[in-house]
């Protein structure tokens, strides 16, 4: 059993000192985390009129409203599809993508590497304005897939409540599956390449390699990427924001819930314990389906 | 070695400690200053376009020079989102641009300091302009400029597909039989799909007083909405009918973000727009030539929306003196000449309308003249979440998948039910 010794005057000193170099940090996070968070908890339990600072208790109202409120039912909805689809898609996509461009035999590696992370340098609100354009009724993509003899008269994809949320996934994904492919990339760097060879030797094809080499070896990073994906996703407020003009629409087809948090915290009504309240269960659900992302990718193994 | 370590360490809790300090609050809102030199006055507003920040900043340094004070400017990009944290912070600006139809929230709030009606010669400005900033008969603010919807139509298509712009229809009812006919016209020309006869933009912002039409009421006094109203929904169907003719679509669905930009690149020949797109077509797309009308007639009536800004004074100013004396020098005869002549807005004043620029300007004064007729775009705290519920069904109207009435009944629902959780 180690004996407890006194700390010497130069330990407590040094002790001192570090707690000292670590207050500012302390601080901020405690006012623009700890207690921001705590506040926000507390918003949500009340009704809230911040001009006045009035904090009425209302018996839970602001939860129970979520479940009353239609429009927060379609905006867990529409979050909840979005991610769905989003992140499998998106995680998939980079690894394969990561894996290719990892290859010993393609030429011109670079080149594609810049080329292909240039979207995740676009501001998302530009993307957002380009992807208005490209799918607008007489924009270039309804001219190419009527080219192609798809459909004859073109399709409203940002008014038609069908695609509008369609859109929006596809900006997403084309537009995170570089940085995604980034992550990816700077893992594969460090496997080493004689794991390959041994396969090549034992008869493995390119899939094989992928499925039992490349992707076991980066299953650490792939919980990184679900995680930070499912994070995005479930967040995503820009481009719904941009896209609707801020209504959500059309017909509540682009609203989510970061967007009816907004609509609810800075509109004209007082109903910031309500957006509190629906910040709350995000977070929640963030947590929840992230842990279960975690559990089925076997992270913590 | 341990003296260097102690005094860094003295001087971080020190630098945390003054982070922590809160200003001390002083009870004197210098109201009763009459020397301005060397004060300060923060002054909120939003980013225009290049012109008026110009214009702005001129007016800013003629005061500076005749006061002594220094004006502190704050530029907002999302306004009613920043001002509203900066005010719930006390950290608002003395003075602040107020939007009429933002207006009731801040007033509702106790936002905004009362002027004194007299000490700010409100006779001088339109009457109908000062009664969108009066509450309980208190006036808040002083309007600075405005901005009404006209008729706009890009002359040169007009001539290379030979139709006289003056005989487009002076009403709404004749132009959706008449449009057919030009869209075809327009197609022959320039292909079809190319070129749309007319834009329009799906907010009630722009349809309000086509709504209203008639003595209906799309919104009750009690501020809920009533947009499936008979009257309303019938006042609005003129928009379908518009519509319908596919001569008319909105600028999103041509690839432009507002009307301004599908007029100027060539993708419309006519819009309604407010006046602050004059300027912009001037600058931006000066090979477009263009001529304005008013807005076409509804029901045998004029009509057209109206939007105004005022300068409104910070109810928890500390310098309420310097901010009544910069808006009675903004808003006065001089610098508002100055502003409608740099910018293309409309003056507030009658003396200055007279004298501006714009008598001159045949264009603008469409813009002036629509003063008379319009509706100002102002009603309650409810508008904004009212708009929002419109603007999210109204292009199932436009789609043709909802009726009207079903989807008005939808928005209406949807915006009660924002209302009532507020209650």
């Amino acid at each position: 059993m180690p004996k407890r010794v006194k700390k010497s005057k130069r330990e407590i000193n040094e002790m001192l000192q570090g707690y000292a170099f670590i207050t500012p940090a302390i601080l901020v996070l405690m006012v623009f985390f700890v207690i921001s968070i705590v506040f926000a908890v507390y918003l949500s339990f009340n009704k809230v009129d911040l001009f006045t600072g009035q904090y009425t208790w209302n018996n839970f109202e602001n939860y129970k409203n979520i479940f009353k409120d239609p429009r927060s039912i379609i905006a867990l909805k529409n979050t909840a599809i979005f991610a769905l689809f989003v992140v499998p898609t998106q995680t998939i996509v980079a690894l394969v993508m990561a894996y290719i461009l990892a290859s010993r035999d393609i030429k011109g590696k670079k080149v594609f590497r810049m080329v292909y992370f240039l979207p995740t340098l676009t501001s998302s609100s530009a993307l957002t304005i380009i992807f208005m354009f490209l799918f607008n009724i007489n924009g270039p993509i309804n001219h190419f897939l009527m080219n192609l003899g798809l459909y004859q008269s073109p399709i409203n994809f940002l008014q038609e409540p069908a695609y509008a949320l369609k859109v929006i996934m596809a900006m997403n994904i084309w537009s995170t599956v570089p940085y995604f492919m980034t992550i990816y990339l700077a893992s594969l760097v460090d496997l080493p390449y004689s794991l390959y060879e041994a396969a090549e030797i034992d008869g493995a094809n390119a899939f094989d390699k992928l499925r039992y080499i490349t992707i076991p070896y980066l299953r650490p990073i792939t919980t990184y990427v679900l995680l930070t994906g499912i994070i995005g996703t479930f967040q995503m407020f820009d481009q719904a924001y941009i896209f609707s003009n801020g209504s959500g629409g059309p017909n509540n087809s682009t609203l989510t819930l970061s967007l009816l948090i907004y609509q609810n915290a800075f509109g004209q009504m007082p109903t910031m314990g309500f957006a509190a309240a629906l910040a709350v269960v995000l977070s929640i659900i963030i947590f929840i389906v992230s842990r279960i992302a975690e559990k089925l990718n076997g992270g913590n193994e | 070695m341990k003296n260097w370590k102690k005094a860094l360490t003295v001087g971080v809790l020190a630098l945390a400690s003054i982070t922590m300090v809160a200003c001390g609050n002083k009870s004197d809102n210098g109201a009763d200053e009459t020397d301005f030199k060397g004060k300060t006055l923060k002054v909120g507003v939003w980013g225009g376009n290049e012109s008026e920040e110009k214009t702005l900043k001129s007016i800013v340094a003629d005061f500076e020079k005749e006061t002594g004070a220094t004006i502190e400017l704050k530029t907002y990009t999302d306004y009613n989102t920043q001002i509203q944290t900066d005010l719930i912070g006390k950290t608002a600006p003395d003075v602040f641009y107020v939007d009429s139809s933002y207006f009731p929230f801040l007033a509702s709030k106790g936002a905004l300091a009362p002027l004194d009606e007299k000490a700010f010669s409100s006779d001088d400005y339109y009457a109908n302009l000062t009664k969108a900033f009066t509450e309980d008969g208190k006036l808040y603010a002083i309007p600075k400029d405005f901005s009404t919807l006209a008729l706009y139509k890009n002359t040169k298509m007009f001539e290379e597909v030979g139709v006289d712009p003056e005989s487009v229809p002076q009403s709404y009812e004749e132009l959706v039989t008449w449009l057919p006919e030009f869209q075809e016209k327009l197609d022959a020309k320039y292909g079809k799909g190319k070129v749309k006869a007319m834009s329009y933009t799906d907010e009630l912002s722009r349809s309000y007083h086509l709504a209203a039409r008639d003595g209906a009421k799309p919104i009750k006094e009690d501020g809920k909405p009533d947009l499936e109203n008979a009257k309303v929904v019938d006042n609005l169907s003129i928009l379908k009918k518009l519509i319908d003719t596919k001569a008319v679509a909105t600028p999103q669905e041509l690839g432009a973000g507002w009307n301004g930009e599908a007029f100027g690149t060539g993708k419309i020949a006519m819009m309604d727009e407010g006046n602050w797109v004059y300027q912009t077509l001037k600058e931006e797309f000066s090979d477009i030539p263009f001529s304005v009308s008013p807005m076409p007639t509804y029901k045998d009536k004029e009509g057209s929306m109206m939007f105004t800004v005022g300068w409104g004074k910070y109810a928890g100013t500390k310098s309420s003196a310097l901010a009544d004396e910069w808006i009675k020098f903004a808003t006065g005869k001089e610098a508002m000449t100055k502003w409608v002549n740099g910018t293309g807005t409309l003056p507030t004043r009658e003396d200055v309308a007279t004298t501006a620029e714009i008598s001159k300007n045949e264009d603008l004064k469409i813009h002036l003249n629509a003063v008379d007729y319009s509706t100002v775009w102002q009603k309650g705290t409810s508008l904004a979440t009212i708009n929002k519920a419109y603007q999210n069904y109204w292009p199932e109207v436009a789609s043709g998948k909802t009726s009207l009435e079903d989807a008005m009944k939808k928005a209406d629902k949807q915006a009660i039910d924002d209302i009532e959780k507020a209650e």
